[in-house]
């Protein structure tokens, strides 16, 4: 009798996370065919680049999106423009300053549903030390590719570079490089383990006022 | 002076035309020849984007005078001229319409492989005309350099020879090209 109360009480230990996964899914990101990238201006001229690496956390239910969360960390050494000089000033000191700040990191507050399929994350983005609070608009589909579960994030934001310190000296002066740059990304998400709640990085600190 | 070439003398948008080009082309070489020798950083690129944006109205008003000289008679060369000269001069004024369109878009296709997009002094972006590749942005640079000294020599022997005809020939070639002249 002792016996079978500690299996019912063990099976109730191991089921009870796996409920809270099952009713929120998470998902890890198919890198070869995801991409995050960025559009920006430069003396005129709309360029396009992307981040090569970045880490994300995606959990998330369209029913409840109280317990949705996005915690992405992003490679900032891994910014390609399809050019050496430029991505080199990037990873300079100047602009993303990679010897010290190794990545960008965007953890979502909350979500809103704004039409079926999409949505907007309200969260805080640090990059440089630097947090703002930031809105994504996505949209959110899933579907069945040959057996598997497949989901699609797809989205975009606007960002003002010089809110995060981002092109700094010359490169403060926005008609040469203009201030907003659009960041959008297309996630290829497959189910995944849903990670312990305590290793999600906590919200970064340091935070700053507008 | 009429709008349009007559048969002896270029008219006013012909002239027009020719001499903003040439106007363009000295401040094109300027800004092209500087940047080359500039560090890299924001006032390079500046005057690289400077450089291209009066490339691409090189490259509009090249299309406007080609359009204009299909359009209209080209004023007849002097009946003096032996065949060889009407065949240097045609090779050469052929080259020089040619440059026209492949400085600006060996340029564009440079600018475009280095996916620096082009833009109209920061009025619109043009697209780009190929895919970003790192291959080809110093083929092309060279092939934009080589451009450059070969219309720097033909405009060498176009001054050459309308000088010569003014000069030596004392002829009207020159005059019907030049505002204020008379025959």
């Amino acid at each position: 009798m002792e016996k079978a109360f500690v299996h019912i009480a063990s099976a109730v230990l191991v089921a009870a996370p796996l409920a809270a996964c099952a009713a929120v899914p998470c998902y890890t990101v198919d890198a070869g065919r995801s991409s995050l990238g960025f559009v920006a201006e430069q003396t005129g001229g709309r360029f396009e680049g992307s981040f090569r690496s970045f880490q994300a956390t995606i959990v998330f239910s369209a029913a409840d999106l109280a317990a949705s969360r996005f915690d992405v960390s992003v490679d900032l050494a891994s910014a390609d423009t399809q050019e050496a000089q430029r991505d080199a000033t990037l990873r300079g000191e100047d602009f993303f300053d990679v010897a010290r700040f190794k990545s960008a990191h965007f953890v979502t507050s909350s979500f809103t549903k704004t039409a079926a399929g999409t949505f907007e994350a309200t969260g805080k983005l640090t990059l440089r030390e630097v947090t703002r609070d930031v809105r994504i608009a996505f949209s959110f589909q899933s579907r069945k590719e040959g057996g598997t579960d497949v989901s699609y994030l797809a989205g975009s934001t606007t960002l003002q570079r010089l809110d995060f310190g981002v092109g700094r000296g010359d490169y403060a002066d926005t008609s040469a490089v203009g201030n907003d740059v659009t960041v959008k990304f297309n996630l290829r998400l497959l189910p995944a383990q849903c990670p312990p709640l305590k290793k999600i990085p906590k919200p970064p600190t340091r935070e700053q006022s507008k | 002076m009429s709008l349009r070439n007559s048969a002896t003398r270029f008219g006013a948008v012909s002239q027009f035309l020719h001499w903003l080009i040439v106007a363009l082309l000295i401040v094109q070489f300027t800004l092209g020849w500087s940047a080359a020798d500039l560090p890299l950083g924001l006032h390079k690129l500046n005057v690289l984007a400077r450089h291209k944006s009066f490339g691409m109205t090189i490259l509009m008003l090249a299309v406007l005078r080609l359009l204009w000289r299909l359009a209209n008679p080209v004023p007849a060369l002097p009946a003096t001229l032996k065949p060889y000269e009407r065949g240097l001069a045609r090779v050469t004024h052929g080259l020089l319409y040619l440059f026209l369109f492949a400085m600006p878009v060996t340029g564009w296709l440079m600018s475009s492989a280095a996916n620096y997009p082009v833009s109209w002094f920061h009025q619109f972006t043009w697209p780009n005309l190929i895919a970003p590749d790192k291959q080809l942005v110093d083929g092309l640079k060279e092939v934009h350099e080589a451009l450059a000294v070969a219309l720097i020599v033909t405009v060498g022997l176009h001054v050459l020879a309308a000088l010569r005809h003014h000069f030596v020939l004392k002829d009207d070639t020159l005059k019907r090209m030049l505002p204020f002249t008379r025959r």
